[in-house]
């Protein structure tokens, strides 16, 4: 079965393809609509590097669309033509890097890590979905739903206050995957 | 009174009462050489950038006073140090005649530490913003302070003062230190201004938001500002005021148009704060959308996990392991002569960060156990007689500090404060921000803290002062939801501290003696991924990340260590 795709193409980030344009988010909300009806049920969203015509900017629907894939579990993937694409604010919020060019997978391994990279026969976005079939990455995760959201319909408990016996947390720790049941359950970045 | 100002960023140094200046000129050499403000017989002080001198010239003793600041001070400071503690958070040293006195800042978040090892000396008592150079030109041999090392490990700095060595301690908030010939040094802890502040009825968030404005449109009429911008509210907050078009006033208070600083549109600055999810880099972007300015994310380096671990020790002298994942920021900003604008303190006082739990054990106990929440399973990770002996010298120290606040009304607030901002983040901003760039935390203004104490502790509560706060200046991201409110309880993003690379370096930093004996001996027979699952968790990475930190500064310090070994760590006498 083909894996779920969606690429973000700059006929939708820039608006171009709607009546009036523009791109720009109207207000600022917890959820876009439009994102959400853009990448529909996609397991994957490919974005092409600047050098393809990617965004160079985190704005309007750009980012948009990524608050999206980060909150839905979607698999984000930059698309690195050449060693500058990594640089873009795009590449650093998104979780994989595939590159058709050695050098720029070296350049990568050595910033992102290399499990993070894929060297790939073609990053042509005209050939998504055979790169997405080669792509050795997870796809969208089921992020479980009723996430807090403090003044949007309703306040939880703060998760970073709540003590669990941490052998509850890593009893079986040894010889599992590190991103499985309880992985980066806890907040680093606690409040000072 | 006159003052004048120096212009680089790397700290101060100084002595206090009779002595020779070769100590001093030797300290002024390992920060980097700052320049001579005092040279007077009974104390002298080195310092860069944020130093004014100033003088009284009145009465028969000439009070010659330096206040410094890691932010450039105005050129006119206040009449007294304790004027320029509570108007700038700057730190003092006051000479008249014979005698001589220090004064730390009100907030306590600048680290300015005193060699008390010289307390009975001819040589007066030396004083630095960084602990090596009081290490390295003091005695042949430093004793370690293990209590400290505890504090570390088991709450994330030293607690009451302490420092990694013996005898030298840190300056408390609002504490002073006099010297005069004859006697031994005076040090003064108590009357710190703040534990008296109360709530007043009516108090509300329009004094808060007010205060802030004032700070930050101070600062930037006599520097240029940038911002680190998070996801959280309070760089939010400082990131708006610092995006602020200010008015200009006319003498008699009408507006006349823009101030040129108006046109100094700041860049906000971000990495990750690598803790598995993107959404702190995600929602910093739509606040500097929103307000139209420059946002620069800067990712970690993968491969830099190890020189950054080190960078951050070293910068914050081995006191804590929090915020290692700032330092690309620091890299980014190292030289900048804008000031950075960091929210320190803003979760306490703002936001309410901390409370008690309210699940009927003695205060003190919830609030230990919050402090010390990386203990629990711990045995996983340390030797089991380390957990019990760092949780026993970790219990005693927090008492002294904490005990006093039991009955407080902003009792949880300040405990949070004193133990774990004070100790540990607040070297974050003041000890490796401060090496790259002037640094202010206008949450830590006396004027906000007072604004904020003011309005009653459960109104804080779950930080619902924020918007309220921010709606003052933008009713848009008053409204906006934070990294916080929106990242998926799954996190999918792979965090660079649980790395393979970053398993590497905390795997060999302490599998390495004589650390490796402080270790669960089951972790240090375990193979890479082990290690990475382990970090991947934020207790015992915490523990690992405390080890480490330990293992670097042994290895920093093995010259002036004398072989001191670990085993106060383990209960051996």
């Amino acid at each position: 079965m083909a894996r779920r795709h969606v690429v973000l193409d700059q006929a939708w980030w820039s608006g171009v393809d709607e009546p009036g344009g523009g791109g720009r988010s109207v207000g600022r909300r917890a959820s876009s609509p439009a994102a959400d009806v853009f990448v529909g049920r996609a397991a994957y969203m490919l974005v092409p590097g600047r050098s393809m015509g990617g965004p160079a900017r985190l704005s309007g629907r750009v980012v948009d669309v990524f608050v999206h894939c980060e909150r839905q579990g979607v698999t984000t993937v930059v698309l690195a033509g050449e060693a500058a694409d990594l640089d873009t604010p795009a590449a650093a919020v998104s979780r994989y890097v595939a590159t058709d060019q050695q050098a720029v997978a070296a350049a990568a391994a050595v910033r992102f890590g290399a499990e993070r990279v894929h060297l790939a026969a073609t990053i042509d976005v005209a050939q998504a979905r055979a790169l997405v079939a080669e792509l050795p990455f997870p796809g969208r995760v089921v992020v479980p739903a009723g996430r807090r959201l403090r003044g949007f319909g309703g306040r939880t408990a703060r998760r970073v206050d709540r003590i669990v016996p941490i052998r509850a947390l890593y009893g079986k720790i040894r010889g599992r995957d590190a991103r499985s049941r309880g992985a980066g359950r806890e907040a680093s970045g606690l409040p000072s | 009174m006159h003052g004048e100002r120096s212009r680089r960023t790397l700290g101060m140094c100084g002595r206090l009462g009779l002595g020779e200046h070769t100590r001093v000129d030797a300290m002024s050499d390992l920060l980097g050489g700052v320049r001579s403000l005092v040279t007077a017989p009974s104390g002298a002080m080195r310092a860069d950038a944020g130093a004014v001198r100033w003088r009284e010239p009145s009465g028969p003793d000439q009070r010659l006073g330096v206040s410094w600041s890691p932010c450039p001070l105005p050129d006119t400071p206040p009449a007294s140090a304790s004027e320029a503690a509570r108007a700038h958070d700057a730190f003092s040293l006051v000479v008249e005649g014979d005698t001589a006195r220090l004064q730390a800042g009100i907030s306590g978040a600048v680290p300015v530490y005193v060699d008390m090892n010289d307390v009975d000396g001819a040589d007066g008592l030396h004083f630095c913003t960084r602990i090596e150079p009081l290490v390295r030109t003091g005695a042949p041999i430093a004793q370690p302070d293990w209590n400290a090392w505890a504090h570390i490990l088991a709450a994330g700095g030293p607690l009451g003062g302490r420092t990694t060595f013996a005898g030298i301690r840190r300056l408390q908030p609002w504490s002073r230190v006099s010297v005069q010939p004859g006697a031994p040094p005076t040090v003064t802890d108590g009357q710190w201004p703040w534990l008296d502040i109360t709530a007043q009825p009516g108090a509300g968030v329009d004094a808060v938001s007010a205060a802030l404005a004032a700070v930050v449109t101070e600062l930037k009429s006599r520097t240029d500002v940038t911002t680190l911008l998070s996801g959280g509210w309070d760089s939010r907050i400082l990131t708006v005021l610092a995006a602020r078009s200010e008015p200009r006033r006319s003498a008699a208070g009408f507006v006349i148009g823009a101030s040129p600083r108006a046109a100094e549109v700041p860049t906000a600055w971000t990495t990750s704060s690598d803790t598995g999810t993107v959404m702190e880099e995600l929602v910093a972007a739509q606040v500097a959308e929103e307000l139209g300015i420059q946002h620069e994310i800067v990712p970690p380096v993968r491969d830099q996990f190890g020189a950054d671990l080190k960078q951050f020790a070293r910068s914050v002298d081995h006191q804590t392991s929090f915020h290692i994942w700032l330092v690309p920021l620091a890299r980014a900003l190292m030289g900048t002569s804008r000031t950075v604008l960091d929210g320190l303190g803003g979760g306490l006082f703002v936001g309410g960060a901390f409370p008690d739990a309210g699940d009927g054990r003695p205060l003190l106990d919830q609030r230990f156990d919050r402090l010390t929440r990386y203990l629990l399973g711990a045995e996983e990770i340390l030797h089991p007689r380390v957990v019990a002996e760092i949780r026993d010298r970790t219990r005693a120290g927090f008492e002294d500090v904490a005990g006093p606040l039991v009955d407080h009304p902003f009792g949880s607030t300040f405990t949070a404060y004193l133990t774990r901002t004070l100790p540990g983040i607040s070297l974050a901003p003041y000890g490796l921000m401060a090496t790259a760039a002037p640094v202010a935390t206008p949450f830590l203004d006396d004027d906000v803290v007072r604004a904020a104490l003011a309005i009653p502790a459960a109104e804080h509560a779950d930080g619902r002062l924020y918007p309220q706060v921010l709606r003052a200046f933008s009713e848009t991201l008053a409204d906006l939801p934070t990294a916080f409110d929106l990242t998926p309880r799954r996190r999918v993003h792979q965090r660079r501290v649980a790395s393979p690379e970053a398993a590497q370096v905390f795997r060999d930093l302490l599998t390495r003696d004589p650390v490796r004996e402080l270790l669960a001996p089951e972790l240090a027979a375990a193979g890479l991924a082990t290690w990475q699952a382990y970090l991947d968790l934020t207790r015992p990475q915490h523990l690992i990340r405390g080890l480490a930190t330990l293992a670097l500064w042994l290895e920093q310090y093995d010259d002036v260590l004398g072989g001191a070994g670990i085993e106060p760590l383990l209960g051996k006498a």
